[in-house]
């Protein structure tokens, strides 16, 4: 919150610039608001997704269930919110709803009603939102006359992930106890929501239809370094589940890593 | 018979009519008239559409393409040029003269279209498509109807005998071979056309005995229309003389000779030209003929039309020796034309401006090698900075005095007095109250009365000198600074003979507020160290006249001149729109969006005023079309014209591989290969744009900076970068 105040106070204090600018924004409009869709690629995912190499080699008639998906592209919405401060370039703030599963393998311990313990081995796809802030740094193109034409896109984003409480679907390994997909509550699966940084290199281009209007196509190269996660696994009374290699919030960050490439399509109004 | 006799009175009237309206006194350059052609109003794309679908069926598609898209984009590029004129009086007459030549072949003449070329080349250019060129340059060389009608005939017989398309079929690698290219044809097709043409000339009913001569005009083209000795007339006043021993003693000796070495040209030497010719004429027992079919008068004035263009295109095109040389001939049977006298103006004041500011072109040594104009061009070039100013104030000064109601006229001695004024070694006190001839006498009869004094008296005179140092240099400073205070020069010359004018009041203060006022300085803004010109400033509320943009596409597909032809209509809407939000008043009248004979005529004025200011960039030049700009300023109420200058550049057609660049760099990472790509592709289409702002009083144009706009150049796009500019 405090870097977001920052953040606006920085943008704040390049108004007065904007007056004594040499005419930017197009037909002089220079504050724009965008609102668009994105798809996101889990490039190295074979590489690094160990967890869904492994779920789509097991024995199991459900690895293939509706319920639980490839892992591959992933979409998200955005909106932002920029000011052509300059001839060549502007300012914006993004903001990003993302929505990612992840699989991931677990121990699963629980009670039955008779007080019994069991648990058995599985594969779980845990499902889970980021909200990623950033602020940008747009440098229009030679030819460009921002922000319509092709722009350069230079940002460092803040990522928080939560994982959604009650959407987890576990498939057990051996098949053994459980005999479909199910879905299950996770309580404290957002005990410590892990936080990323996401430098990020773009290309947008913004094709007007009318003085206020334009269409984005925009697409990025980025990377998501976990700079807050959980360390270990944890243990609850039961219902608990445990994942090797660490908790599920971790895995998440872990997964947001495999996606490089992501591409947008948004709306632009120009004031 | 009543219908022939009508036709008769209709053809005699239009020739008097003809004769009538060419005022050599008020010369107006010549102008396209009339309905507009085809050849004009279609585009290129189109004509080259046409063609290969009607046209040559008998060659290849492939091949066909090739050929229509070089020939008709070197065609249009000479018809949209300043130089091209139609439905005027010369090009009618050459349509005339052609027509006597094929009266027994109606088909053809009707296929073929005339135009006229403003150019001192003397040449002439038939095409596949039968459009004829004839230069200006030409016409004032030739001294009969009869050389024009051989001319005529060999380039028809290139025509009918096809020996375009057979070049092209000998050149087929070549891809968008050019006019020139295609019209350099083998010595055999020159000779086969020479024959031809013969044959057409003589079944016209023209002499024999003008053929040769009409080689001996090929022969000698590259001199003046004349070979006159005329240094007197061109330097000398009634006052001012250059006197005999300035002039050169060397013989410029004119060495063209019949039968040369023609192996490295493409057209066969004169001499075995001439050598068919009179072979075919002895063999066919040629007898008879009438050199002036159409009149004598009507050649004459045709004639001298195309001399009057020779000066005004040697003005343009900086041979200012040619321009002064011809013009000089021509005052000889013209001597009150107004517009001589403008043009004679001009031209002295540019040849002092131009060596008084360093600028070359006018005195370039290779050059004017031969005959009496290298007499001239050889004085012009040795003449000082001082000299020259001198003699071109002389003439200026008397032309203004002898038309002093002529706002030209009076221009372009304003401009001259601020020439003297800024020339080195130009000083008013240095001139002699004498003509040549008296100061000459004076200096004779002084050394006379010095020689009569007794030795011992001057002697004495020379050592009875009296007071201190600072009293002798005082002595010094102060005795006449004139060359009549001092012994008579030769080389100085230049000094005598001016006293009328550094007597006149009027002329001195205009010379001394020249002196003192300093030019206003170009607008420009320094930009990492290197000055640009501005971009398109006007102050609001100030009008300009918004002239037809000149859009131009680097690749011929027909995609791109779609744009460009939608560019030409929508940059002046767009501008108008957004110039008339900032408050400009922009006058749209000469920029129609469709085309008209004033359009095409206006912008061959612009344009040609534009080839000025590229030739004499430096100096501050009265333009050729001086009158034609102030009806222009007048009219409009304008002090400026605007040329915008529109280049569009499609990248995936120009620079297929710039596109493909990012996906072969990165090909192993596809998500970036794609978007480099997609990137590329987006950008694909440019737009420079800059425009040329004219000063219509001064006839000075300046370029502002070009602007670059990426993406498909609708009236949307545009309209934003004129929101930035303006």
């Amino acid at each position: 919150m405090k870097k977001l105040h920052s953040l606006v106070f920085l943008v704040a204090l390049c108004i007065p610039s904007i007056n004594h600018a040499q005419k930017p924004g197009f037909y002089g409009k220079k504050i724009t608001f965008q609102l668009g869709i994105g798809g996101h690629h889990n490039t190295i995912l074979k590489l690094a997704g160990i967890d869904e190499r492994n779920f789509k080699n097991i024995n199991s008639p459900f690895n293939k269930s509706p319920y639980i998906k490839s892992n591959q592209f992933n979409y998200s919405f955005y909106g932002n919110i920029g000011i052509t401060a300059w001839k060549r370039a502007a300012l914006s703030l993004d903001a990003q709803l993302y929505f990612g599963k992840k699989i991931a393998n677990i121990a699963y311990y629980a009670e039955d009603q008779f007080g019994n313990q069991y648990s058995f081995n599985g594969y779980g796809q845990f499902s889970y939102r980021s909200l990623q802030i950033t602020p940008r740094l747009e440098i229009f193109t030679a030819g460009a006359n921002g922000p319509v034409g092709l722009t350069h896109i230079l940002a460092i984003g803040v990522e928080i992930i939560t994982m959604k409480e009650n959407d987890f679907y576990l498939i057990p390994d051996n098949n053994g106890g459980i005999s479909s997909p199910q879905q299950l509550a996770y309580p404290n699966i957002n005990k410590v929501k892990p936080v990323l940084i996401v430098p990020t290199y773009g290309l947008e281009y913004r094709h007007p239809l009318t003085k206020s209007l334009y269409l984005n196509f925009g697409a990025y190269a980025h990377i998501h370094i976990p700079i807050i996660s959980e360390n270990s696994s944890l243990l609850d009374s039961g219902p608990f589940f445990s994942t090797y290699n660490g908790s599920p919030s971790t895995k998440a960050a872990g997964s947001r890593i495999t996606n490089l490439f992501s591409a947008r399509f948004g709306l632009i109004f120009a004031l | 018979m009543f219908h022939n006799l009508i036709c008769t009175c209709l053809f005699i009237f239009s020739i008097g009519l003809a004769v009538a309206q060419t005022n050599f006194n008020q010369y107006q350059t010549l102008l396209s008239k009339g309905s507009i052609p085809k050849d004009i109003s279609l585009s290129t794309p189109e004509k080259i559409k046409i063609a290969i679908a009607t046209d040559r069926p008998e060659l290849e598609m492939k091949y066909r393409k090739s050929f229509y898209t070089g020939i008709y984009y070197s065609i249009d590029e000479l018809l949209h040029s300043e130089i091209c004129v139609f439905g005027d009086e010369v090009t009618q007459y050459v349509a005339d003269v052609a027509k006597k030549i094929l009266k027994d072949d109606p088909q053809t003449y009707n296929e073929l279209r005339f135009y006229t070329l403003k150019t001192n080349e003397t040449n002439a250019l038939s095409t596949d498509q039968g459009v004829i060129f004839v230069t200006t340059g030409l016409l004032s060389q030739i001294t009969s109807e009869a050389q024009l009608a051989l001319v005529l005939a060999h380039e028809i017989a290139h025509y009918k005998r096809k020996h375009v398309l057979e070049r092209f079929k000998q050149k087929v690698v070549m891809t968008n071979p050019t006019l020139y290219q295609l019209s350099s044809y083998s010595k055999e097709k020159e000779l086969e056309a020479d024959a031809d043409g013969l044959k057409m000339y003589k079944n016209a009913g023209y002499p024999a005995d003008l053929v040769e001569p009409t080689f001996d005009v090929l022969m000698y083209s590259y001199l003046p229309f004349d070979e006159e000795k005329i240094g007197e007339l061109v330097f000398n006043t009634h006052e001012f003389v250059v006197p005999s021993y300035i002039y050169p003693k060397e013989k410029f000796e004119i060495t063209a000779e019949e039968n040369y070495d023609d192996s490295k040209s493409s057209h066969p030497n004169i001499s075995k030209r001439k050598g068919q010719a009179n072979k075919i004429i002895e063999k066919d027992h040629w007898e008879g003929g009438e050199a002036f079919q159409l009149g004598e008068e009507r050649f004459r004035m045709i004639q001298r039309i195309a001399r009057f263009e020779v000066v005004r295109s040697g003005i343009i095109n900086g041979d200012l020796t040619n321009a002064l040389y011809s013009l000089t001939l021509l005052e000889k049977e013209e001597p009150n034309s107004l517009y001589l006298h403008r043009m004679k103006a001009k031209i002295w004041l540019t040849l002092a401006q131009c060596k008084s500011n360093g600028v070359t072109k006018p005195f370039d040594s290779k050059k004017h090698k031969e005959g009496e104009i290298a007499v001239l061009h050889s004085m012009l070039r040795k003449f000082d900075k001082a000299e020259l100013a001198t003699i071109a104030l002389r003439h200026v000064y008397d032309l203004q005095k002898a038309n002093p109601e002529d706002q030209e006229i009076q221009h372009i001695y304003k401009l001259m007095v601020a020439c003297a004024a800024t020339t080195k070694n130009f000083s008013l006190d240095r001139y002699s109250k004498y003509s040549l001839e008296e100061g000459i006498a004076k200096w004779k009869k002084n050394q006379d009365s010095i020689a009569a004094l007794p030795k011992d008296t001057l002697a004495a005179k020379e050592t009875t000198n009296t007071g201190s140092k600072y009293d002798r240099i005082k002595k010094k400073r102060n005795a006449d600074q004139s060359i009549d205070g001092g012994d008579f020069d030769s080389t100085n010359y230049y000094l005598y003979g001016m006293y009328d004018v550094i007597s006149d009041h009027a002329f001195v203060e205009l010379f001394k507020d020249s002196k003192t006022s300093s030019e206003p300085e170009k607008v420009t803004t320094v930009q990492n160290g290197k000055e640009k010109a501005p971009y398109f400033k006007l102050a609001a509320k100030e009008k300009f006249v918004l002239l037809e943009p000149n859009v131009v596409a680097t690749d011929v597909s027909a995609t791109s001149q779609e744009i460009v032809d939608q560019i030409a209509i929508d940059f002046p809407s767009a501008l108008t729109e957004i110039g008339t939000e900032k408050g400009l008043t922009i006058e749209t009248d000469r920029s129609p969006t469709t085309l008209s004979i004033e359009g095409l005529n206006d912008m061959a004025i612009f344009k040609t005023l534009l080839t000025e200011n590229e030739t004499y960039e430096r100096i501050n030049f009265s333009p050729v079309d001086f009158t034609y700009l102030q009806d222009i300023k007048k009219e409009t109420e304008s002090n400026i014209a605007v040329i915008p200058n529109i280049l569009f550049v499609d990248h995936r057609r120009s620079n297929p591989m710039e596109i493909a660049r990012p996906a072969l760099i990165f090909w192993y990472l596809p998500p970036v290969a794609l978007t480099g790509a997609l990137a590329k592709l987006a950008t694909s289409k440019n737009t420079f744009i800059n425009f040329i702002e004219i000063n219509l009083s001064t006839g000075k144009a300046n370029e502002t900076q070009v602007l670059h706009v990426t993406g498909k150049p609708n009236k949307l796009r545009l309209g934003s970068v004129f929101y930035e500019i303006l």
